[in-house]
C-alpha cells in the first residue's frame, strides 16, 4: 500500500485534537500509519466520505475501506485572517481547502507551506500527512509545487 | 377544502403579534428576560392576553437559549396544548412559524408564541462556538470550524461559478447598511460605501468585516393564530400563505458537515423554491418584497437566485443596480438585514417581514407590501415563508 507524502517539517502550529469515535477509529488509524483510505460502498461501488455506518448514496450496509492516492482538484478554500478559534490563533493567517479527490468524495486539510495567491479551482492538489503535538492530521499541498517534494519522511 | 398542491394551513393562519427585546451587545440580562420581554411584547401586540396562548415554540443551538417552558411559566401561560424546542440554526424561524400555523390549522392549538432568544454576543458567540458532531473531527483540526469560513467556501464558489467579484458581495452590503440608516434597532448604522467596503479587512477570504450579520444579545418573537380570529384583532392579519422546508440530499453529518455537498453555488432555496411557490400559488414576480436571511452577504445572493427572484448569477447586478432597494422592483432585507439590525438567527428577518406587510414599518415602509418572502438558512436546509395581506 502506498502512503501518502509525510511533511515532516510543518511549522508548530495548534492542535485541536479530532473528536474520534467508533465509527471514524480505523480512518484515523490508518492515517497515523501514513495511508488515506476512503469507505467504498459494496452495493453502489461509490467511495464516500465522511465515514458513516451506511453508504450515504444507497444506504446499503456494506462497505470497505481502500486506499487512495490523495491526488485530487481543488474546489473550493478559505483564508482566515481572524482568529475564530483560540487553538489556532498563532497559525493566523492559514487556509483551509476543500478538494475533490480523484475517488469522488471532497475531503478538507490545512494548506501546507504554501501561499494560497496562486490558488485557482481546479489546481492539482496532492493530500499529505503532518504531525502537530504528535497527533496525525490530513493536509494538503498543490501537486506541482516545491512541497511535493519536500520534508518527504518515512512514516 | 384547499386546492391540491396548497397545505391547510397556508391561507388559513396568520401572524397577529410581533415583539422584541432591546437589542444590544450587552444586555446585562438573563436570556430568560430577554425572552420574557419580546413574548410578552408580541402577545401584548396581537390584542391578545397570555390566558389565550397555548403553544410555545423555540429554538436554540448549542444550548444558547432557555426552554419554551421557561417562558411559558414567565408569562404565566395557562396549560399548553403543543409546544416544541428544536436544536436548530438560522435555519429555524419560517418553519417554526409553519408548524406553528400547522398547530392552529389542525386543531391542536388555537394561538402559540413562537420565539428566539439569546446573549449571543456577551454569552455564547455562535462565530467562535465549536458544535458537537460526528464530522466535526474532519474539520476542527484543520482550523475548520467557524461558520464565516464554511460560508467563506461557499461565497467563494458561487462568485467563481458565476464570474462575480467581491463587488457582488459588497452590494449586498452597501444597499442594507443604507436601510439600517432608517432602523433605530440596528446595531450597526454607519453609512458604507463599496470603497469603504473594498477597503475593510478580510476576517475569512473572500469575506470582510461588513459581509458578516453582528452577534448581539436580543429576543423576538411572533404570535399566529387563525385567520379568522386574526381578522377581530387590532393589526392587520398577516396571512401564512406558502411554507417549505428543504434539506438536501447529503446535508451531512451535523450543522456545518458540508463536504458531502455537491455545489457550494447553490443553497437549500433552490431546492423548496417550487414546494414554496406551489403552497402559496403565487410566484417570485407576485412578491412586493423581500427579507432573505443574510448571516454573511453571499447568503441574499444565493437566496435570490435559488427562490428565482434574479436569474442564475445575476443577483450581483440585481442588487448592485438598486433593485433591491426602497425605489427598486423587490425591496430587500427592509430593516438593514441580520447584517445591520443583530444576528437573532432570522427570527428578525421574520419579524420585519410581518411589520411591513402590515404597513407599519413607519420610516422603513416600503410602498407595495402586498406579499413578502422570508427565507432562513444559509446553505444544506433551511425553510421558507410567504406572508400576505388578508383579502
Amino acid at each position: 500500500m502506498s502512503s501518502l507524502p509525510l511533511i515532516a517539517d510543518v511549522a508548530e502550529g495548534g492542535l485541536v485534537p479530532p473528536a474520534i469515535d467508533p465509527d471514524s477509529r480505523w480512518w484515523w488509524e490508518a492515517l497515523e500509519a501514513g495511508e488515506l483510505l476512503l469507505p467504498r460502498c459494496d452495493n453502489c461501488a461509490k467511495a464516500f466520505f465522511p465515514p458513516t455506518p451506511r453508504c450515504p448514496e444507497c444506504g446499503s450496509p456494506g462497505w470497505r475501506p481502500e486506499p487512495a492516492g490523495g491526488d485530487g482538484e481543488l474546489y473550493s478554500w478559505v483564508v482566515t485572517h481572524h482568529p475564530f478559534d483560540p487553538a489556532f490563533a498563532s497559525d493566523v493567517p492559514y487556509t483551509v481547502v476543500v478538494v475533490t479527490l480523484a475517488e469522488g468524495p471532497r475531503l478538507a486539510g490545512r494548506l501546507l507551506g504554501e501561499d494560497p495567491g496562486e490558488l485557482v479551482a481546479g489546481t492539482a492538489m496532492q493530500a499529505v500527512t503532518y504531525r502537530v503535538a504528535g497527533q496525525a492530521l490530513l493536509g494538503f499541498v498543490s501537486a506541482g509545487g516545491e512541497q511535493g517534494t519536500r520534508g518527504r519522511g518515512s512514516t | 377544502m384547499s386546492p391540491p398542491g396548497r397545505p391547510a394551513f397556508c391561507g388559513t393562519t396568520a401572524i397577529v403579534g410581533v415583539g422584541y427585546s432591546d437589542i444590544s451587545r450587552e444586555s446585562g440580562r438573563s436570556v430568560l428576560s430577554l425572552a420574557a420581554e419580546a413574548g410578552a411584547a408580541a402577545i401584548a401586540d396581537s390584542g391578545l392576553g397570555a390566558a389565550d396562548v397555548d403553544g410555545v415554540l423555540s429554538f436554540s443551538l448549542g444550548g444558547d437559549s432557555v426552554p419554551g417552558q421557561a417562558v411559558a411559566t414567565t408569562l404565566a401561560l395557562p396549560q399548553l396544548s403543543y409546544a416544541a424546542d428544536l436544536s436548530l440554526g438560522g435555519q429555524a424561524p419560517c418553519l417554526l412559524v409553519a408548524q406553528a400555523a400547522m398547530a392552529v390549522a389542525s386543531g391542536m392549538a388555537k394561538v402559540v408564541l413562537v420565539f428566539r432568544a439569546l446573549n449571543g454576543r456577551s454569552g455564547q458567540r455562535v462565530g467562535r462556538h465549536r458544535t458537537e458532531g460526528p464530522a466535526t473531527q474532519y474539520r476542527y483540526p484543520a482550523g475548520l470550524s467557524a461558520w464565516p469560513q464554511y460560508q467563506a467556501l461557499w461565497a467563494r464558489r458561487y462568485l467563481l461559478e458565476v464570474g462575480g467579484g467581491p463587488e457582488a458581495l459588497g452590494a449586498v452590503a452597501v444597499a442594507q447598511r443604507r436601510y439600517a440608516e432608517a432602523n433605530e434597532r440596528a446595531v450597526v448604522r454607519r453609512p458604507l460605501t463599496m470603497d469603504a467596503y473594498l477597503a475593510a479587512p478580510y476576517v475569512a477570504e473572500p469575506f470582510r468585516v461588513p459581509d458578516c450579520t453582528t452577534e448581539v444579545d436580543g429576543a423576538c418573537a411572533v404570535v399566529v393564530t387563525s385567520l379568522e380570529r386574526a381578522r377581530d384583532l387590532p393589526h392587520p392579519p398577516v396571512v401564512v400563505a406558502g411554507a417549505a422546508y428543504a434539506a438536501g440530499h447529503r446535508s451531512g453529518l451535523d450543522i456545518g458537515d458540508v463536504l458531502a455537498w455537491p455545489d457550494y453555488s447553490r443553497n437549500f432555496t433552490h431546492l423548496l423554491a417550487d414546494d414554496l411557490w406551489r403552497s402559496a400559488g403565487l410566484g417570485p414576480a407576485d412578491m412586493s418584497l423581500a427579507q432573505i436571511y443574510d448571516c454573511f452577504t453571499s447568503t441574499v445572493l444565493m437566496g435570490l437566485e435559488g427562490l428565482g427572484l434574479a436569474e442564475r448569477g445575476q443577483a450581483g447586478p440585481f442588487v448592485a443596480s438598486g433593485e433591491t432597494g426602497r425605489a427598486g422592483r423587490l425591496p430587500t432585507n427592509t430593516n438593514g438585514g441580520l447584517l445591520c439590525e443583530g444576528y437573532l438567527h432570522g427570527m428578525n428577518t421574520l419579524a420585519e417581514a410581518a411589520i411591513q406587510v402590515r404597513g407599519e414599518a413607519g420610516e422603513r415602509q416600503v410602498a407595495r407590501h402586498e406579499s413578502c418572502v422570508v427565507t432562513s438558512g444559509a446553505l444544506v436546509d433551511g425553510s421558507a415563508l410567504v406572508l400576505s395581506a388578508a383579502p
